[in-house]
């Protein structure tokens, strides 16, 4: 790797940089530690930062199941079709609580129109096990099937294939009406789906339908339960929120949560900003260290074979030519230190995630701890090499314009 | 023609707001195929005399024409060329790459000429022969003696075989007997190879080997003195 990387500037003498590297490493090793540890530390906290803010994410959107979630007026059967209409929104789709007791345990009942729901939520994997989206989409569009979820499979001891009763008691205005009976299959499994308003620890216990699978038991209600309709939304991209909520409110929604809405409440918090703060000290502090420090460190080591830099210009090599062997021989030491850093910082990132995720007392959640790898932490890590090189080229250029008869104190005469 | 002559050569050293003259107007020939050694009182100009024979620094005022060029008004380009090609450095701490071997050292310039890598190879095993030190060839400066990385640096300094070799102060850091076999060394040089040798010394057996002494004090050579004086004076 080292002598790929300093060719480009060392040219013929790259030779000279990888014996420097190889029969004095501890000179270079010096450097490459402190590059190390400052990219180890920087692309940690990144990575642990941004992954925190992206399980922070996940958990909003499983609650709320999309961009935004609005409640509907009693009665108002257009109440869908005219959030569609609005120009913010992208795609509407309707979530429905259904009132209706489960045998065998307790979970919550839901219907959704397949299609839809599937294209506005777009559920991440870690939603489903086996076939994914595309085959929980495929049970909900068989009529009489329905998913369960494993939390409630585990509870009931059931299993994909077992059938379900839903039992209704129908009442209409004089009292009792009749018993309906509805039977559906379990035709599969999820962890869960997004909009229950599920996010927290453990694993929600639900069953989830078509629209169609469940309409006999939604017909048998003579009007939704107060809150039990709502519709997900989801926005065009770059849209504004804001713009989007004050129009659905007009519609005469009567209550609107906003994923958007809710992150920055979250990241408004006094802790929250003061934490991204010292964050953002801590990097610049970094950057800090990647340039001037380490130019300090380059100008002494060049202070240090001075003597013996000018006894190669003496020699016949050219300024340029021994600042290339400067600049090769200090690309090389950073790549070396960026190559350690970086992946001493993603894996103890990573660790800390998964320590985080299955440490001592915690269970399974819907919501798993995320790892991200920021674009800021890529930035850090494409911007290190750039800024090494313009540190070393600043110093190389000493050398190159050195006094050499002065450097070399001939001051016999 | 003289291989080296300067003329009416100033050097005018500024520290600030002192001014240190180092040379004053200095005239001087050298023939080709000469061994010329350099004496004087410190301070009196003789470094800065190889220096700027050398191409490694430049003169206040004057000429410096080495093989008829003036290299006083040479382009830097051209004087890494010429440093490169014309001029081998013998110092007196030897200055060698601490990190190379005996035979990369000596490689090194050639590679810096953009020679080929066979042809290298060949060179430094004839020079480190020639220098006595075949055997030494894959050790580092820091593993081989005073005198014997003084002879290395004699053989760096003939990589590129340049006619010229400049040495300052070549036997001052050695003892009496590595002192006189860097010597002998530099006579065969002289004798054998035809370089034209300009030894910068306080050691008067340097008369020995030389052709002609140049005595500076001042910064103006106030002395010559003949092989002939030398070693008539020298009794040997």
């Amino acid at each position: 790797m080292d002598v790929a990387a300093c060719k480009p500037f060392a040219k013929n003498l790259y030779y000279v940089i990888t014996r420097n590297l190889t029969r004095n490493p501890r000179r270079s090793a010096n450097v490459a530690l402190i590059i190390a540890l400052g990219l180890a530390f920087g692309m940690f906290v990144y990575v642990t930062f941004a992954s925190q803010l992206t399980t922070q994410e996940w958990q909003v959107r499983a609650s709320i199941g999309a961009d935004l979630a609005a409640f509907p007026p009693s009665f108002d059967e257009g109440f869908g079709a005219n959030v569609s209409a609005l120009p913010e929104v992208a795609g509407v789709t309707p979530f429905r609580t259904v009132p209706v007791p489960v045998p065998y345990g307790y979970a919550a009942v839901y219907a959704l129109d397949p299609p839809t729901y599937f294209s506005v939520t777009q559920p991440e994997p870690w939603y489903f096990r086996g076939p994914g989206s595309a085959g929980a989409k495929a049970v909900l569009e068989t009529p009489g099937k329905v998913l369960a979820t494993e939390a409630y499979l585990r509870e009931a001891f059931l299993t994909v294939g077992d059938r379900l009763t839903f039992r209704v008691d129908v009442y209409n205005d004089t009292g009792f009406q009749e018993t309906l009976f509805v039977n559906v299959t379990i035709g599969g499994t999820v962890r869960g789906l997004p909009g229950t308003g599920f996010f927290g620890f453990g694993l929600p216990t639900a069953i989830y339908g078509s629209l169609e699978t469940m309409r006999p038991i939604l017909d048998s209600q003579s009007q939704p339960y107060y809150g039990s309709d709502r519709y997900l939304v989801d926005l065009k991209a770059g849209a504004d929120w804001r713009s989007a909520k004050e129009g659905i409110l007009a519609l005469g929604a009567f209550e609107i949560q906003v994923a958007a809405e809710h992150l920055e409440a979250l990241r408004s918090n006094p802790v929250f900003r003061a934490l991204f703060g010292f964050i953002e000290m801590e990097i610049a502090f970094m950057v800090v260290i990647l340039t001037a420090g380490l130019g300090l460190i380059l100008f002494a080591a060049t202070l240090e074979r001075d003597v013996e830099l000018a006894a190669v210009r003496a020699r016949g090599a050219s300024g340029w030519q021994t600042a290339g062997l400067l600049v090769g021989e200090a690309f090389s030491i950073m790549l070396i230190g960026m190559a350690v850093g970086v992946g001493l910082g993603v894996l103890t990132a990573f660790l800390s995630t998964q320590i985080v995720a299955s440490g001592p007392g915690v269970g399974e959640s819907l919501v798993p701890v995320a790892f991200t790898v920021p674009w800021e932490a890529i930035l850090l890590v494409a911007l290190a090499p750039a800024a090494m090189l313009l540190t070393s080229l600043a110093v190389a250029l000493r050398v190159a314009r050195m006094d050499i008869a002065r450097v070399l104190k001939l001051r016999g005469g | 023609m003289p291989k080296i002559m300067t003329k009416d050569l100033i050097k005018v050293y500024r520290a600030g707001k002192s001014e240190v003259i180092a040379l004053r107007g200095l005239d001087m020939q050298i023939a080709d195929g000469e061994a010329v050694a350099i004496q004087g009182p410190s301070g009196c100009g003789k470094t800065t005399l190889l220096n700027l024979i050398g191409g490694i620094d430049r003169p206040t005022a004057g000429r410096i024409e080495v093989d008829g060029t003036n290299i006083v008004d040479a382009a830097d380009g051209d004087l890494v060329t010429y440093r490169r090609d014309k001029v081998g450095f013998v110092f007196q701490f030897f200055i060698l790459v601490p990190t190379l071997t005996a035979e990369e050292n000596v490689q090194l310039p050639m590679q810096l000429a953009g020679i080929a890598r066979e042809r290298q190879t060949r060179r430094a095993s004839e020079l480190l022969r020639l220098v006595g030190l075949q055997t030494r060839a894959s050790h580092r400066p820091d593993e081989l003696s005073g005198g014997e990385q003084q002879r290395i640096a004699v053989a760096v300094a003939l990589a590129n075989d340049p006619p010229l070799i400049l040495a300052d102060e070549p036997t001052g850091e050695l003892d009496t007997k590595t002192g006189q076999e860097i010597l002998e060394l530099f006579e065969r040089l002289n004798r054998d190879l035809r370089k034209t040798v300009i030894i910068v010394t306080h050691d008067d057996r340097v008369a020995r080997i030389a052709n002609r002494i140049l005595r500076i004090e001042d910064g103006k050579i106030v002395r010559e003195i003949p092989r002939g004086a030398v070693v008539a004076a020298d009794g040997s």
